[in-house]
């Protein structure tokens, strides 16, 4: 029987940490985080499109602003989510920190490959071009890289454990990179602008700007909360179909056909 | 949209296109793997490990 509220067993946050309890938590969240972030975009998508004006300096293009920040948000926060995990696995050795630290990458990826792309399309009309070397676009290209780079770690090395030790030990090493991206428009000269959101004496952004700006950010936000979780379970679904098929396998039965294709 | 219409358009096309590929594959993945314990018989014990 599946673990449900009402049991005797004792209340602790650490019973979500459960595989099992995981599952059941997370089927019943998703369909209202996802509910939630479909909502806070729909209303942050019509505020940036028919309420927020056109930049007196960049007119039209500040709209791409709406889409860029929250992704550029994400894809550190992304980060910084997988670092904790990584600690999660290498000093508690949880099995489901490993699973969110997987399910994180390729979600990281697509988010910093939207920064990317959003940034270029923003910079070929306002800089006039699409790409520089400088420090802030580069430390974001690595990091992409990175995850690309962690996304093949957890495909090259077979035995799961082995490879959430590896990539969990690369993810560390490169956190180095956060505070190297955050910093970088201070620390170097950079066409880039410095932070105008997140900054010591408050936003410089007008408030006709800035809270469509917060409202992508937080449901963009809440769909990646929502894809994680998603993702997540995929994992443990898919550690699950695996521990079956190698139990099934050692009985000395025939595993089911499907079972290989998606282990 | 003015004179950068284009890029405007093109930036946002790319994040749907982006955010509806990770949904769909995240949907697709879960809808095989389901399908696939399904061929196992439900077990009364839960997991201990991920």
């Amino acid at each position: 029987m599946p673990w449900a509220p009402g049991s005797n067993r004792r209340f602790s946050m650490l019973k979500y940490a459960n595989p099992a309890n995981f599952l059941w938590l997370a089927d019943r969240l998703i369909p209202w985080l996802g509910a939630a972030a479909a909502l806070v975009l729909a209303v942050g998508l019509y505020l940036a499109f028919f309420v927020a004006p056109a930049d007196y300096q960049q007119g039209e293009t500040v709209r791409i602003m709406f889409i860029h920040v929250p992704a550029a948000w994400l894809s550190m926060f992304c980060y910084g989510l997988m670092g904790l995990s990584a600690l999660g696995t290498l000093v508690w050795r949880h099995p489901l920190a490993d699973a969110a630290q997987q399910a994180a990458a390729p979600l990281g990826a697509a988010f910093t490959f939207i920064c990317l792309v959003t940034g270029s399309l923003w910079g070929k009309p306002m800089w006039g071009t699409w790409w520089v070397w400088d420090a802030r676009l580069t430390s974001v290209l690595v990091l992409f890289i990175i995850y690309l780079g962690l996304i093949a770690l957890w495909r090259t090395i077979e035995e799961p454990a082995l490879a959430g030790r590896a990539a969990a030990i690369l993810t560390l090493v490169g956190c180095v990179n956060l505070p190297i991206i955050k910093f970088s428009v201070d620390w170097w000269n950079t066409l880039h602008q410095p932070a105008s959101v997140f900054r010591l004496g408050g936003p410089t952004i007008h408030p006709s700007m800035l809270w469509p700006l917060l409202l992508m950010a937080l449901g963009a936000t809440l769909l990646f909360l929502t894809l994680h979780l998603m993702a997540t379970r995929n994992e443990v679904l898919r550690r699950r179909l695996r521990r079956l098929t190698i139990v099934a396998a050692q009985r000395g039965e025939r595993a089911p056909l499907a079972a290989g294709k998606v282990a | 949209m003015g004179e950068h219409a284009g890029f405007i358009i093109a930036a946002y096309a790319v994040t749907v296109a982006v955010l509806l590929g990770v949904i769909g594959w995240t949907l697709f993945d879960h809808a095989r793997l389901k399908r696939a314990l399904q061929r196992f018989p439900a077990r009364g014990d839960m997991d201990g490990g991920a």
